[in-house]
């Protein structure tokens, strides 16, 4: 279980200071989709960012299994970090342009080496629905579906426990974003892995997490079973973002 | 409440940091002066006078120079001379440094002026209307030739153009003067070999900015208001590449500055460009470390004033944004 | 390309021959030149003191009597090598101190980043000038001083790409992975920033040849009897009147060596960063197809009532081989009042549609139409002048993203106003009224203060109803909003889609909604044209869009987005494989590749855009039946040939 406590990030120095993400608490089991959805601006990328290290905590503390860390001053090769997994929004910008896909995969995997190294990495490939034989390409020769799902390989490399997915589809197609959805769902319910999923969008959101945090101006104004916010909402804002949400019918 | 008077008065915090940081370069500017004479390698006194210098001369002019006091003390004596622009006296000449600048300034300051000016006039209407005429990847020979011919211009040192032009306006036609300020004449070929290279740089990020700025979502929706061409290019497009446009003429005219050292002395400029290298080679160093000064706070000036330029003139920039 | 077929390519080019050529001719001479030539050239010819040239002296001779031809020769090895030490000198002290404000942290690195900037504000002759009273004048005080003045900008160079690559999302994903510091650096770091920093350090040895030859000729560097082409030059230059050549030649050497640095380093660009510029084949208005009434009108023409009526719009972009069309006759016909959406995925054309209705394609685009008309008025047989009045009057344009789409040096005032001033000569006061009064009609709170503002001022929502209000300064027939709420928050969207409907409402201007969100359509428009690979598939009233749907593509797409009624137990809907570039279509049908019901006949033809009977119309062989039943003429998905199906297996997913 990851459990954010307390979790306050500020930018800026003195009294320019601006709260990103004000006083927020929450917790990811294993075996569990969260959802996470707010504007821009609201701090939820913030906030993930800050459970993995690369946002600095001003105060609070990330706990793994109820151990507290400070993720951003762990030491190489750390448990606690490796566990934690995360997939960028934007699937051109978080592969290495110089790197095939079977070395960004390759550069999660610890032990196997040789025959085994690359048994693995296929598997890896097929289990993001890609083929074996793209392994030598780069990311260049991709399109942005394929390119986010060797990022989701390259996460589940490591073996991760929980995996944080940052709006992972807000750069891809309207028809590709289902087949991406599907696939990771597929993969939690496989692998029994934890996801944070963080989106925009209450209707992807619904669609994924068991249970949604909605976040505002840094602040968690709502959390709950994914019925009982879509339903019966308790903050005005959740109202509000629920009515904005388009509809086909 | 500190917050609501930075909000409140956007250009007093602005000047005030950024006229700090100036206070700060230059105090590090005169630091650096101040310590490159003990960076010297022997008696700078020495090596100045030449060996034949007796010792008694050598220590007459230590004292004097007070190169004998503590480091602390010789420092604080020499801030204190600059408030009161008092430079020492130049060790080759004898005559006090601030009378042998008096003299050189102008000459050099009026050579850089006019070449700086020229090289405006000239280059940013020429890369204005190259970058209109290659906006969207128009005009593709146009954009080679343009490219070609500053990029060679960028490739002759101003130094070297200044030999060729004495060639061939000097010697071979006997046009023009080949030394000395002597007139309004005297001035055309040090501010051509001045203003070629700039001018190219200058022309080719004007032209860059345009094109860039041409492809800019908001001129597309100017297009889309249907206004007229003039318009679109001098109201919408001109004052957003003036950023960069600043930016760079602040450089141009610190390197021309630097250029003025070669300039100077191929064409026996009665400036100070030309009185730096004959100082460093006589190891006049009081001289030297007056005319680093000059360029040091020359160049520093100009930075400071472009930046003020770029905060008043250009509402994107970050004083505005609070 | 492969990186080594690339650099064959390259240097093939007449760039490459040119510089190869040069930069061997340079090699040999300073390598052979003073071992073959080097006594000769130290040769004092008695009695032949500073002549011109002549045969046996091309370039004449020096002060003592010398050849200045022969020592012209072998002066490129020591200025060739001088200047490489000043570059692989400052180029090391520059890496160290570059990489040095990453190691030390924040605090103090930007001490240190600070002091590169100060430096690098100093021309960087000056500070060698400066450096060499320190150490001397001669050929190792030069090279030194020259180094440490060539080492700011490099370092700062380092510091700014190694510090971009360092916050990059790949290396974040390594550090995440656990992978070693080490790693991160040899694998991630290094490569990607070693393409600009070697391209930099070519192009320097050009700069330090000719800043190394500078001081050489001030009397600082090369000291006699040796000699570099600096010194030749400082030795020459008093005798321009009797030999120029002695002062010439040296001039020239260093030009052409500089250039030809200059030129590796262009090239290197070239070949490193696999700019391949060929030329595009641009598209031709000769290319046009013959027959102006083709193209079948799909709704019965009630003419002179609609805003906009668009007949067979191509629009040809330049291609690699030959110029393809993004957009493919497409007919479009709104009336006042309606709101008209224009669904797709990117690179399906809508975008290029809606620049094309407005006529703002520009170069190197053609847009082409058939019949182009806005009010009844035929775009193509009018006068210019006319032509832009009645667009800059009828037609509006909301674009994407509200911060890029306005000015950022003009007030938001000013830009409103200015559409006034030009189309109906008011005054500036007047236009500025006209400008709050209508700020004030999009909802914008205080405008005659807001109007005064920068559009940096606004939030993303005033922006784009700002844009929305620069639309109404006239009286738009027609508004086109092309991705209007994209760049737009949910709750923000919501409110610039009713603006958009209200204002139509009131004031019956007709609006043309471009969206990749096929729900925005849905919720806003009346009327929803689908467009796949450059041509419109299908077009029905939105009312139809969940149930009528006949093109499979339609179906899949509404499918695919997950609203808030999506059963979460079932997998979504999604398409398999990718849309084609328009540049490399198939044969038949666009869509057959990536959909379960097509066959041999979808493969090979395609279908034409037909009355669906449903209010609307559609291309395809085999459209479905309303809500799900089986596609006519066709027993079931059950049915496509297996080849079809092999088709559609392959691709993305």
């Amino acid at each position: 279980m990851l459990e954010l406590r307390n979790v306050v990030v500020t930018y800026g120095y003195g009294r320019r200071a601006v709260r990103a993400v004000d006083d927020v608490s929450l917790a990811v089991a294993a075996n569990s989709i969260v959802g996470l959805v707010g504007e821009s601006g609201s701090g939820k990328s913030t906030l993930a960012k800050a459970a993995v290290g690369l946002a600095p905590l001003a105060s609070g503390a990330i706990a793994w299994k109820d151990v507290e860390f400070n993720p951003a001053t762990r030491s190489r090769g750390d448990l606690i970090s490796r566990p934690l997994q995360y997939v960028f929004q934007d699937p051109y910008a978080s592969l290495n342009p110089r790197m095939s896909v079977g070395a960004s995969i390759s550069e999660g995997l610890r032990g196997p080496s040789g025959q085994a190294r690359s048994g693995r990495i296929a598997e890896l490939l097929e289990m993001v629905r890609l083929d074996p034989s793209d392994v030598n390409k780069l990311p260049r020769q991709l399109s942005g579906g394929q390119r986010q799902r060797v990022a989701i390989a390259r996460a589940l490399a490591a073996d991760p426990q929980i995996l944080i997915a940052d709006e992972i589809t807000s750069a891809l197609d309207v028809s590709v974003q289902g087949a991406v959805l599907n696939l990771l769902k597929e993969i939690q319910s496989r692998t029994g892995v934890g996801i944070l999923f963080i989106s925009h969008n209450l209707a992807v959101v619904r669609y994924m997490a068991g249970s949604i945090a909605v976040m505002k101006s840094g602040q968690l104004v709502e959390y709950g079973p994914t019925e009982a916010v879509i339903e019966r909402p308790s903050h005005p804002y959740t109202r509000r973002l629920l009515e904005a949400v388009p509809s086909m019918a | 409440m500190r917050s609501s008077f930075r909000a409140r008065h956007p250009w007093l915090v602005f000047l005030t940091r950024r006229l700090g940081r100036f206070v700060v370069s230059m105090a590090v500017v005169v630091t650096a002066a101040f310590a490159m004479v003990h960076a010297l390698p022997g008696d700078p006194v020495r090596a100045a006078l030449g060996l034949r210098a007796s010792p008694e001369t050598i220590r007459a002019t230590r004292e004097q120079l007070g190169l004998d006091d503590p480091l602390w003390l010789q420092y604080v004596d020499y801030v204190r001379g600059l408030l009161h622009l008092d430079l020492g006296i130049s060790l080759d000449s004898q005559t006090p440094v601030r009378e042998v600048m008096a003299q050189l300034v102008p000459a050099t300051v009026k050579l850089g002026l006019a070449a700086f000016v020229v090289c405006i006039v000239i280059a940013i209407p020429v890369g204005l209307l190259i970058g209109i005429a290659t906006r969207d990847g128009r005009g593709r020979t146009v954009h080679l030739g343009f490219g070609g011919l500053t990029g060679l211009a960028l490739s002759v040192p101003d130094y070297l153009l200044s030999v060729g032009l004495v060639f061939v306006f000097s010697v071979s036609l006997g046009a023009l003067p080949v030394a000395g300020m002597t007139g309004a004449a005297s001035f055309v070929l040090p501010v051509i070999a001045l203003v070629v290279g700039p001018g190219a740089y200058l022309a080719r990020i004007v032209r860059a900015e345009t094109q860039g700025v041409l492809s800019e979502d908001y001129i597309r929706t100017a297009r889309a208001k249907r206004l007229p061409a003039r318009v679109v290019y001098l109201r919408h497009a001109l004052p957003n590449t003036l950023t960069p446009t600043l930016t760079v003429c602040g450089m141009i005219l610190a390197s021309m500055l630097a250029g003025t050292v070669l300039v100077e002395s191929v064409f026996a400029w009665p400036g100070i460009g030309a009185e730096l290298v004959d100082s460093v080679l006589v190891k006049d160093y009081p001289m030297v470390q007056a005319v680093a000064l000059f360029f040091g706070a020359g160049i520093l000036l100009i930075n400071l004033v472009v930046d003020v330029a770029i905060a008043a003139f250009d509402p994107r920039s970050t004083i505005k944004e609070s | 390309m492969s990186w080594s077929r690339r650099t064959r390519h390259h240097l093939s080019s007449p760039l490459g021959i040119v510089t190869a050529g040069l930069l061997l001719l340079l090699l040999v001479t300073a390598i052979l030149a003073p071992p073959l030539l080097g006594d000769r050239a130290d040769e004092i010819v008695v009695g032949s003191l500073q002549s011109g040239s002549s045969a046996e002296h091309p370039f004449g001779t020096d002060a003592l009597g010398r050849d200045v031809f022969t020592r012209t020769l072998v002066a490129t090895r020591m200025s060739l090598v001088l200047a490489l030490l000043v570059v692989a000198i400052g180029v090391v002290a520059g890496l160290i101190i570059g990489a040095v404000p990453i190691v030390l942290g924040k605090r103090a690195g930007r001490v240190v980043v600070a002091g590169l900037n100060l430096m690098v504000a100093f021309p960087g002759l000056l500070l060698a000038l400066f450096l060499a009273m320190i150490f001397g004048v001669g050929a190792r005080g030069a090279v030194l001083s020259m180094s440490i003045a060539f080492a700011p900008s490099f370092a700062r160079l380092t510091h700014t790409t190694a510090s971009g690559i360092a916050n990059a999302d790949y290396v974040s994903a390594a550090r995440l992975l656990g992978v070693s510091r080490w790693r991160i650096l040899t694998r991630h770091v290094i490569p990607n920033i070693s393409e600009p920093l070697i391209v930099n350090m070519t192009s320097q040895v050009g700069a330090a040849l000719l800043s190394i030859s500078a001081l050489s000729y001030l009397g600082f560097g090369v000291q006699p009897p040796s000699y570099d082409w600096g010194r030749m030059l400082s030795d020459g230059l008093p005798a321009i009147y009797t030999n120029p050549a002695a002062a010439l030649a040296p001039c020239i050497t260093i030009v052409v060596a500089g250039l030809t640095f200059v030129l590796a380093g262009e090239l290197l660009t070239q070949i490193l960063g696999g700019h391949h510029h060929g030329h595009l084949r641009m598209p031709s208005r000769l290319s046009r197809r013959q027959g102006p009434e083709a193209a079948a009108p799909t709704r019965s023409a009630d003419d002179g009532d609609e805003v906009l009526r668009l007949d067979g719009l191509t629009v040809t972009m330049p291609g690699e081989t030959t110029p393809f069309s993004p957009v493919t006759d497409v007919s479009l016909r709104i009336r006042p009042g309606e709101i008209v959406g224009l669904v797709g995925e990117s690179g399906s054309g809508k975008s290029l549609t809606a620049m094309a209705a407005a006529r703002l394609i520009s170069y190197p685009g053609l847009a082409e139409a058939d019949v182009h008309r806005i009010k009844g008025q035929e775009l193509r047989l009018m006068r210019s002048r006319d032509r832009e009045r009645l667009l800059g009057t009828s037609l509006a344009m909301v674009f994407q993203d509200p911060m890029s789409s306005l000015n950022p040096t003009l007030k938001v005032g000013r830009q409103l106003a200015e559409v006034a001033e030009t189309h109906e000569g008011l005054g500036r006061r007047d236009a500025w009224q006209r400008a709050v009064d209508r700020l004030s009609a999009v909802l914008i709170s205080s405008p005659e203060v807001r109007a005064k503002q920068y559009p940096m001022e606004f939030s993303g929502g005033m922006r784009q109803r700002a844009s929305i209000a620069m639309g109404l300064m006239a009286q738009p027939a027609l508004i086109i909003a092309d991705e209007p709420t994209t760049a737009l928050d949910v709750t923000v969207q919501r409110e610039v889609l009713n603006l958009l409907q209200r204002i139509s409402e009131q004031t019956a201007a007709a609006v043309l909604l471009i969206s990749h969100d096929i729900a925005v359509v849905a919720e806003t428009a009346s009327r929803v044209l689908v467009m796949y690979a450059g041509r419109v598939v299908e077009e029905l009233p939105v009312s139809g869009l969940v149930t009528d749907a006949a093109h499979p593509y339609t179906r899949a797409l509404v499918a695919s987005i997950p609203d808030m009624s999506t059963d979460r137990s079932q997998p979504l809907a999604s398409i398999p494989g990718r849309p084609p570039h328009t540049a490399q279509l198939p044969a038949g049908c666009a869509f057959a590749p990536r959909c379960g019901y097509a066959d041999d006949q979808c493969l090979e033809h395609r279908p034409e855009l037909v009355d669906s009977g449903r209010g609307g119309a559609v291309a395809c062989w085999h459209p479905l039946l309303p809500a799900g039943r089986a596609p006519q003429g066709m027993a079931g998905p059950a049915s496509v040939p297996a080849s079809a199906r092999r088709v559609a297996a392959e691709g993305e997913v």
